[in-house]
């Protein structure tokens, strides 16, 4: 039944659930988790799970605009520190441990870390008219670009 | 010749976007009285977003649209054990984390025993 799953959660969970006033949770719990690596240790979805938090980024050209974006859900506000020239732009951030009072942990796949990511700008960019947004733990900069830098229309001639 | 001479290319094919599937990462914490899981969900909003309970399966899924176009579909199943109290599952989304909060069954909470001194 379970054991075909190849969902990682609701395996390692069942044992220890399943007995949650067992003295053996932790024991369960890991014996899920190697029985599990032995198996699917080179299941591509596990070794993303076990790898160190990353941070998804990505770049794009959107015509009058490039966007970067970062998935970076659980980073407040305050722990996110951005600085743009007409080249790169710098984003520092930290994700902080989220422990609270009186829990123990039980599986922990998210992790904390802080990172500083520069990137450089295909084109330049107005910094000016430079804006971030933080929603649903994605930030969204967006950077106009300059003038010189902006598509233009090329008009068509008819003869 | 070489084709890298051609200054213009283009394909005819535009690239297909089938929703990309993604199974997020989780946090399980426990105290005495129940459960706390923590969900990366980045980009979900709570309107994209399903949490469902079917004895003894709690179902989270949410969909997240991509830069690059298409959507990513995150999913996620856990097991819920019977000593657990399904019906005080509640779950909150902030900043990309959702939290779901799932109490245990009153009698198997730990409990003080008051002595009597007699």
């Amino acid at each position: 039944m379970l054991t075909h799953w190849n969902d990682f959660g609701s395996l390692g969970l069942q044992r220890p659930w399943s007995s949650a006033l067992a003295f053996d949770a932790f024991d369960g719990l890991r014996r899920e988790m190697e029985r599990l690596f032995s198996v699917y240790d080179r299941s591509p979805a596990i070794a993303s799970l076990t790898a160190p938090p990353r941070v998804r980024w990505s770049l794009e050209d959107a015509g009058e605009a490039l966007v970067v974006r970062a998935e970076l859900p659980g980073v407040a506000e305050k722990d996110l520190e951005l600085s743009v020239d007409a080249e790169r732009i710098t984003v520092k951030g930290e994700r902080k441990e989220e422990l609270p009072e009186g829990y123990s942990v039980r599986r922990r796949e998210r992790g904390t870390y802080s990172f500083t990511r520069t990137i450089g700008l295909p084109v330049e960019v107005d910094v000016e008219k430079a804006e971030a947004v933080l929603e649903h733990g994605v930030l969204t900069i967006t950077l106009p670009k300059a003038k010189e830098a902006q598509p233009r229309k090329i008009p068509v001639r008819t003869s | 010749m070489s084709e890298r001479n051609t200054a213009v290319t283009t394909s005819t094919v535009e690239p297909r976007r089938p929703a990309r599937r993604a199974t997020p990462p989780v946090d399980v914490l426990e105290n005495d009285e129940g459960f706390l899981i923590l969900a990366d969900l980045p980009g979900v909003s709570p309107e994209a977003l399903e949490v469902e309970y079917s004895s003894p399966e709690l179902r989270v899924r949410g969909r997240a649209p991509l830069p690059e176009g298409g959507e990513v579909v995150y999913e996620r199943r856990f097991e819920l054990g019977s000593t657990l109290d399904a019906g005080s599952i509640s779950a909150e989304l902030a900043n990309g984390v959702l939290r779901i909060a799932i109490k245990k069954s009153a009698p198997l909470r730990p409990r003080r025993i008051d002595v009597r001194a007699a």
